[in-house]
């Protein structure tokens, strides 16, 4: 088949989305598929995103067997044969404020444009598929479809490893705010002496690795919070990970179900997630793989204290969290089948 | 500079018009340039056409770049601050190839109607650019004439490294690599080689459109038994095989018929300083090659074009002075990236 697979673009701006656009022709084409990668803009300004719809929807596609629509505007251009994989709706439409756009901030033309745009998009899309849970649920929430869920695989093929637990916890992941690795380091104030926290991963912006500096100095917790803010490498992580007495990951809301779980769980390791992580809990399952705990620093150090003193319980937990991030099925090659049926 | 080129494209159709815009994004980069490349599908139906410019007139770029570079049409549309337009063709099947078969549309009130309605929008879009360019001569006189605007020839280097091109010899071959269709007119190549005189010979190398041609290039070499003086090679013709063939050949056949532009074969053989034998309705290669200077133009007979093969087999020091003054010719059209990248950001030359 012909694939076009329809992805957006913010000129001169690269992120996971990109790398996911990447893989997924690559995939296609090693299964035999001829494909070709299609990056429409959003704009900014609520007069940019009514033309970014506009657009979309006159884009008239020739030659094309099928499209792959995987974010918003993208997906909206017509063709008979489209399957969507929706990463991303336009979330500042749906979700409250802050993500969302309130009321009297000029985008209420753009939220009706949009709403009436996705649901033309998604009822007329031959099949429906969702990144995740959360993705899945929102759609069916605000558009009242139902989504298949088709998760998407690591992006590497990884040789995970596991090794007897260290006295540490791991933090991975791009240091940001949305993250919230500071949530873990202000945790140190309150955890019980024995262990350090290793905090591993480029800073997305020179204030986010600031903030966490700051915090160590206030708390004087210098000694036990290990700070590595540069990019580490596929193999210095699986090392970490190898070697952790946990993981510990507390994004906000995070949509997917966190590369940084899922490769804790492939090295039998548990994971320590916060209750308004979102995605996270498809393999954060509370005490069974590791610990959902309250976004607070108290009760993440409590969990921290919890993992690192039971080194029993948490292996348990790591063997099982491998268990269940293999039954998640994440392989290309299913994701190749369902999206070209 | 953050630089946007945007082309527009047939998805899965590997063209000449995509090479420009992949080579024009590489030799930004190599400039420093940051440079976002935007492919985006448009349809081919004339009645398609105009929603379709709607919609690219609606993307959301004006402000996403320094500098936008729009290359195949419509892609001018597309509204940004600083817009360059390199325009390499009308849409021609409403303009110059109007009064042609190729004619897309009725010439009835509805066609005429239609055609004016793209002239005005290529008007207005080619007129907010802050910078016109056109690939050639000739189509800078197009726009001249349908548009009544005054364009820049700015024309196309060959992208890579050009490093990969050497002279080693001028052999006893005329040599034309290009795709092998129709309007490259590989058959009157052939058709020459039934009158030369002497013993020189034709190595043709490329992939046929349809295979119906390269079956009649096969047919027509049986049929007058030059099977030892034509060397077809119809098929995909590597990299490395084309600058060696070109390397060696006594000088580079291009007979296209009206050409928009010179055609990269006319360059490859100017990287080679090799000769170029063209004909005199060939269209853009005729800006490149002036006769008995860069090559010989012949008339677009077999008979002329065999006296032009014989002339260069019996005056190999012809067809080496040719070459030379084949590769100089380059310079002198100012065909080279560092110019091309200046123009093209709106710098002045230096």
């Amino acid at each position: 088949m012909k694939i076009l697979v329809a992805n957006n673009v913010a000129p001169f701006v690269r992120g996971g989305a990109e790398l996911l656009a990447d893989r997924l022709i690559l995939e296609l084409r090693k299964a035999g598929h001829e494909a070709e990668l299609l990056r429409l803009p959003l704009g900014r300004t609520p007069e940019q995103m009514l033309d970014a719809i506009t657009a979309a929807a006159l884009l008239d596609v020739v030659n094309v067997d099928r499209v792959i629509g995987l974010k918003f505007p993208a997906y909206l251009i017509p063709h008979p044969n489209t399957v969507i994989w929706l990463v991303h709706q336009l979330r500042q439409v749906y979700d409250p404020p802050p993500v969302g756009w309130g009321p009297g901030t000029g985008f209420s033309p753009v939220a009706t444009a949009a709403r009436r745009a996705d649901q033309a998009a998604f009822t007329q899309a031959r099949r429906l598929y969702a990144i995740s849970p959360m993705v899945a649920d929102r759609v069916r929430r605000t558009n009242g479809v139902n989504a298949t869920v088709l998760m998407t695989p690591p992006h590497a093929d990884q040789q995970f490893r596991t090794a007897p637990p260290e006295d540490f916890v791991v933090a991975l992941g791009r240091l940001s705010a949305g993250k919230r690795q500071l949530l873990a380091v202000q945790a140190m104030r309150h955890a019980r002496p024995g262990y350090r926290l290793v905090v591993a991963g480029a800073p997305d912006s020179p204030e986010a690795l600031a903030q966490i500096e700051r915090e160590i100095e206030a708390a004087g917790t210098g000694d036990r919070v290990e700070l590595i803010p540069r990019f580490v490498s596929e193999d210095e992580k699986l090392d970490l990970l190898s070697r952790c007495a946990a993981s510990v990951y507390l994004p906000v809301d995070e949509d997917s179900y966190g590369y940084v779980c899922y490769e804790a769980a492939m090295s039998r390791k548990p994971s320590i997630t916060a209750s308004d992580s979102g995605g996270t809990l498809t393999l954060v399952h509370h005490l069974h793989t590791g610990i959902v705990a309250a976004p607070d620093p108290e009760s993440v150090a409590r969990a921290m204290d919890d993992l690192v003193l039971h080194p029993e319980v948490a292996r348990e937990m790591g063997q099982r969290a491998e268990q269940c991030a293999v039954g998640l099925d994440l392989s290309w090659h299913r994701v190749i089948r369902e999206l070209t049926r | 500079m953050r630089v946007i080129i945007a082309s527009t494209t047939v998805p899965f159709v590997q063209g000449g018009g995509r090479l420009i815009v992949e080579w024009t994004a590489e030799a930004l980069r190599a400039a420093g340039h940051e440079v976002e490349e935007l492919y985006l599908p448009f349809p081919t139906d004339p009645r398609a056409v105009l929603p379709a410019i709607v919609g690219l007139r609606a993307l959301p770029l004006a402000d996403a770049a320094d500098r936008l570079i729009a290359i195949r049409w419509p892609a001018h549309v597309i509204r940004h601050d600083n817009k360059a337009t390199w325009f390499i063709h009308h849409y021609r099947e409403l303009f110059d190839l109007w009064d042609s078969p190729y004619r897309a549309l009725p010439a009835d009130g509805e066609g005429v109607a239609y055609r004016e309605a793209l002239r005005r929008i290529d008007n207005l879009a080619l007129g907010e650019s802050a910078d016109l360019f056109t690939n050639s001569l000739i189509v800078r006189d197009r726009v001249r004439e349908f548009n009544g605007l005054e364009a820049e020839p700015l024309f196309p280097p060959l992208g890579g490294d050009t490093a990969r091109f050497h002279t080693d010899s001028y052999g006893d071959f005329i040599f034309y690599p290009s795709r092998v269709t129709p309007i490259k007119r590989q058959l009157l190549a052939v058709q020459a080689m039934r009158y030369t005189t002497t013993p020189v010979r034709l190595v043709i190398a490329g992939s046929p459109d349809q295979a119906q041609f390269g079956a009649d290039l096969v047919q027509v070499v049986r049929e007058h038994h030059l099977e030892n003086r034509v060397d077809l090679r119809l098929g995909w013709l590597s990299e490395a095989d084309k600058v060696d063939l070109l390397a060696r050949c006594l000088a580079v056949a291009y007979l296209p018929v009206d050409e928009d532009s010179y055609g990269y074969p006319s360059l490859e053989a100017s990287h080679s300083a090799k000769a170029v034998i063209t004909v005199s309705d060939s269209g853009g290669a005729l800006e490149f090659v002036q006769d008995g200077v860069q090559g010989l133009v012949a008339d677009p007979t077999p008979r002329s074009l065999a006296a032009a093969f014989d002339r260069l087999y019996e005056d190999r020091e012809l067809a080496q002075a040719m070459g030379a003054a084949s590769e100089r010719r380059r310079a002198e059209l100012r065909i080279e990236w560092p110019h091309v990248v200046r123009r093209l950001l709106g710098e002045e030359d230096r």
